[in-house]
């Protein structure tokens, strides 16, 4: 009985962490299908505000999703690296670009916390708890909360924003 | 260049194998021209049909094969003598050569499948070489028609044994294979550098970048050698179509447009057997037969068409009929009876409903079930065939004057010719479909074409004004207009427009990938495309455009005025003409539009979480029928009010978005003005496409 919950108390999970606005940000390494550094973005017109435009990946176009608009940060030239992440309802495969890719890190599921309270917003509904590490406080974030078809849906107001 | 899978029949040498493929496709054409040869007996088609005959007797004299030598050595005589214009081309004559196709044929393929041309000495031979003789000695114009005793089952065969022979085998251009060739090599020569490099070498990762770019390239050139002209198809179609024909006592002719139209290969195979079957049904039941025909004024020889395009993003595959078209009591009464439906539901059906059921498991019209239609497997199959795909089936029809079935496919995998277009430093393909001319507007001449009216620009193109739009305000982009700029004349949903690019570069054919339904749900680019330096350029979607260009029109009064005065085209609406009872409604600027209450069928408040994302725009569904969106009003989260319309101008139901409905009056006209009217002392604008008095203004601007 003690050996099952010290089992579970060492559970590690790796997380591919990467940089946006001085905030770092992990996850799970199984859900990130490629690391693409300072992919050639082209700005789509008029798209919703979270779309930073299309990239092309392996002969396909995906669209990327700016975590910068997510924040609702100001554009940065820096916001050229992105993860590929597969929208788990389109079935669609899409880059979510960040300033910086990090590196992948081992952390003890343990050493996750709930959002703080005093979270805004914006940053509570996209934050899915914190691990406590050594350094700075490694956001997580899931991919069911920043696919296209998911936010879509979510930001309709900011979707429409560019339509009219 | 022909590829080929290894067979597996040993008994037919490569040399054959070659000569068989050939020779069926030369016979393919051959049969393709002589349908229309009546019609139309020009050069070309004469010259076709005595090239694939020429050919063939060159090509077995060569092979050893003596039955084939002497066919296509008579064959070749009379097709001399008809390219030199010593023989009146008549329906017996047509038919000599066709017989003379079958058999040319039937020899073919006994030696696909024995390995020799059939030891049965025919006296069929020697009849139809002994009439073929006649002919080209000048004795008697032809043979009298005759059509073999065949049954459907062997036209079947025949086709589907062909149908294999091209499964197996795929025509390439040389060029398209010179690509990957390169590509190919350029491959190689990466890996060489690769192996070469030490992975803590800066250059890794541009060789990382430079593979992932020759390999995206090459899967393009590879997707690029699957896509036929869809006229491959087409062409085994006219043979299926005569012998059905020939079985119901019926004449029928063939005609095809957009055969060069791309599809994928994989498709091309799917498309096959609807298509048949709808040919089928065309011949079985939509023409009539001669003596039906002649009194109704129509020409004894039926029609069926074939017809590709794209379309908004797709492929489209019409199979038209100038028959009889669909009785839709008829279909209902057949419903019943086959207890497909209740009596109940039966009596309040709409025609376009009745004409749902033919798409029901287990209907048939047919009282008598022919060799060719009535077995029980109809339309339902054709339409769960082209849904597999992702596509969709629908049918058309107008009693007396014939029948469509319309099938759309997508395109996943398409190659469409385009333009591309420059705007704000950035590429966008314009596809050619809605290209109609190009302009080129130098700042010198600049005033002596364009007109400003209110703040609208407008372009005069031989003596009309077509209203301009500028992709650069369109899209809020930065513009470079220094010494000048482009117009590419487009047309979209039958509206005529100028687009202002900054410039304009070589025409060329683009691999459409499609977009995330994020980007695609705008309704301003269907699609996008890897261009030859790497970069992505953006399509535009020109119908897209066209609609948002219609709410910058409604926004300038005075050129809303003088767009309606240009002679363009606006469908008719069926109306009286002075008391018109409307629904006025508000649109987003609070502003007062109108339409004629007889269009509206239904105001609905509708959920956020029912749009869907469908064509490039937004749609919802209502009883069982796609209703795409127009906007007026923005769809906000709390949801938005749309009013259902029976839409004037293509006649299907459109969802108007509003902020709110108003009231519904009658409506009185204002002088000059025909699109707005005064309701309850008040005016208001008709939606665009909705005026009923636009009949008039085109007149009155005649």
């Amino acid at each position: 009985m003690k050996n099952a919950i010290k089992k579970v108390a060492q559970k590690v999970v790796s997380l591919c962490t990467v940089r946006t606005g001085g905030e770092t940000f992990g996850i799970e390494t199984t859900s990130v299908r490629e690391a693409l550094y300072q992919c050639e973005l082209l700005r789509v017109p008029l798209a919703p505000k979270f779309v930073a435009g299309v990239v092309a990946y392996r002969g396909d176009i995906l669209l990327a999703v700016s975590l910068r608009a997510l924040l609702g940060m100001a554009a940065d030239a820096r916001e050229t690296n992105a993860v590929v992440l597969e929208d788990a309802e389109s079935g669609e495969l899409f880059a979510l670009l960040t300033d910086e890719l990090l590196d992948v890190e081992q952390v003890q599921a343990s050493a996750w916390e709930p959002n703080p309270q005093t979270l805004d917003q914006t940053r509570s509904e996209l934050y899915h708890g914190v691990y406590k590490t050594a350094g700075v406080p490694l956001v997580r974030l899931e991919t069911s909360d920043v696919q296209p078809s998911w936010l879509m849906r979510h930001q309709p107001v900011m979707a429409m924003e560019a339509r009219v | 260049m022909i590829h080929r899978s290894r067979s597996d029949e040993g008994d037919v040498d490569d040399l054959t194998k070659e000569f068989l493929l050939e020779s069926g496709e030369g016979l393919d054409s051959m049969e393709r021209c002589l349908g229309g040869l009546i019609a139309d007996p020009s050069m070309d088609r004469i010259g076709e049909i005595f090239r694939a005959v020429h050919t063939m007797k060159g090509n077995v004299g060569f092979l050893g094969l003596p039955r084939l030598e002497r066919l296509s050595h008579a064959g070749e005589a009379v097709l001399s003598r008809l390219r030199d214009g010593e023989v009146v081309i008549t329906d017996e004559f047509v038919a000599l050569l066709m017989q003379l196709a079958d058999r040319l044929r039937g020899v073919l393929s006994l030696l696909e499948q024995l390995g020799h041309e059939g030891r049965r000495d025919c006296d069929d031979d020697l009849v139809l070489l002994e009439m073929l003789e006649q002919v080209a000695a000048g004795k008697v114009a032809g043979a009298p028609v005759v059509f073999e005793e065949r049954t459907v089952r062997d036209v079947a065969g025949s086709g589907e044994k062909h149908a294999q022979q091209m499964e197996s085998t795929v025509r390439v251009e040389v060029e398209t294979l010179n690509r990957l060739m390169n590509l190919v090599g350029e491959l190689v020569q990466t890996r060489n550098q690769f192996l070469q490099a030490e992975v803590s070498e800066d250059s890794f990762v541009d060789l990382g970048r430079r593979l992932d770019s020759v390999t995206a390239s090459m899967r393009e050139s590879v997707m690029q050698a699957r896509m036929q002209p869809v006229g491959q198809l087409f062409q085994r179609f006219p043979r299926l179509a005569r012998e059905v024909a020939a079985s119901c006592g019926k004449r029928v002719r063939m005609e095809f447009s957009g055969g060069e139209t791309g599809l994928d290969k994989s498709l091309i195979e799917t498309l096959k057997d609807p298509i048949t079957h709808a040919v089928r049904n065309a011949i079985d039941h939509g023409i009539e037969l001669p003596q039906v025909r002649f009194p109704r004024g129509k020409q004894p020889e039926g029609c069926v068409e074939l017809r590709a395009y794209h379309d908004g993003g797709q492929i489209v595959v019409e199979v038209r009929d100038d028959g009889a078209g669909i009785d839709c009591r008829q279909v209902v009464q057949r419903a019943r009876e086959r207890k497909l439906i209740s009596a109940a539901r039966a009596a309040v059906l709409s025609d376009a409903e009745a004409i749902e059921l033919l798409f029901e498991p287990g209907f048939s019209t047919r009282e008598e079930i022919t060799m060719i239609s009535g077995r029980g497997v109809g339309m339902d199959v054709v339409r769960a065939n082209i849904e597999r795909i992702g596509g969709s089936v629908e049918v058309e029809s107008t009693p007396g004057v014939g029948t469509t079935v319309r099938m759309r496919v997508p395109l996943t995998l398409a190659i469409i010719p385009a333009l591309v277009a420059q705007c704000g430093g950035q590429k966008f393909a314009l596809p050619h479909c809605a290209l109609l001319e190009l302009m080129i507007v130098h700042r010198s001449d600049e005033a002596a074409y364009i007109k400003q009216v209110g703040n609208s620009r407008m372009v005069l193109l031989r003596d009309r004004l077509v209203p301009l739009l500028d992709l650069g305000d369109l899209l809020e982009m930065p513009m470079d207009r220094a010494r000048g700029y482009y117009i590419a004349v487009l047309e979209a949903k039958g509206r005529r427009f100028g687009l202002v690019v900054d410039d304009l570069g070589e025409p060329q054919e683009i691999v459409v990938k499609p977009l995330s339904s994020a980007i695609e749900s705008m309704g301003v680019y269907s699609g996008a495309t890897i261009l030859g330096d790497g970069k992505i350029a953006l399509i535009l979607d020109t119908a897209g455009i066209a609609r948002r260009a219609r709410i910058m029109d409604a926004l300038s009064e005075e050129a809303a005025a003088m767009v309606a005065e240009l002679p363009v085209l606006v469908p008719k609406v069926e109306t009286q003409v002075e008391a018109e009872t409307v629904l006025v409604f508000a649109n987003e600027a609070n502003e007062r539009m109108a339409v004629p209450l007889d269009c509206v069928e239904r105001i609905e408040p509708v959920d956020v979480a029912r749009v869907e994302a469908v064509h490039g725009g937004k749609a919802i569904q209502h009883r069982d029928e796609m209703v795409m969106l127009e906007q007026v009003a923005t769809l906000s989260r709390k949801g938005a009010l749309v009013v259902i319309c029976h839409d004037p101008r293509s006649e299907r139901k459109v969802g108007i978005v509003v902020r709110e409905v108003l009231e519904v009056a009658d409506a009185t006209r204002m002088e000059f003005d025909d699109g707005v009217v005064r309701v309850n002392g008040r005016m208001a604008a008709f939606y665009e496409g909705f005026c009923p008095y636009a009949e008039f203004a085109m007149q009155e601007a005649a």
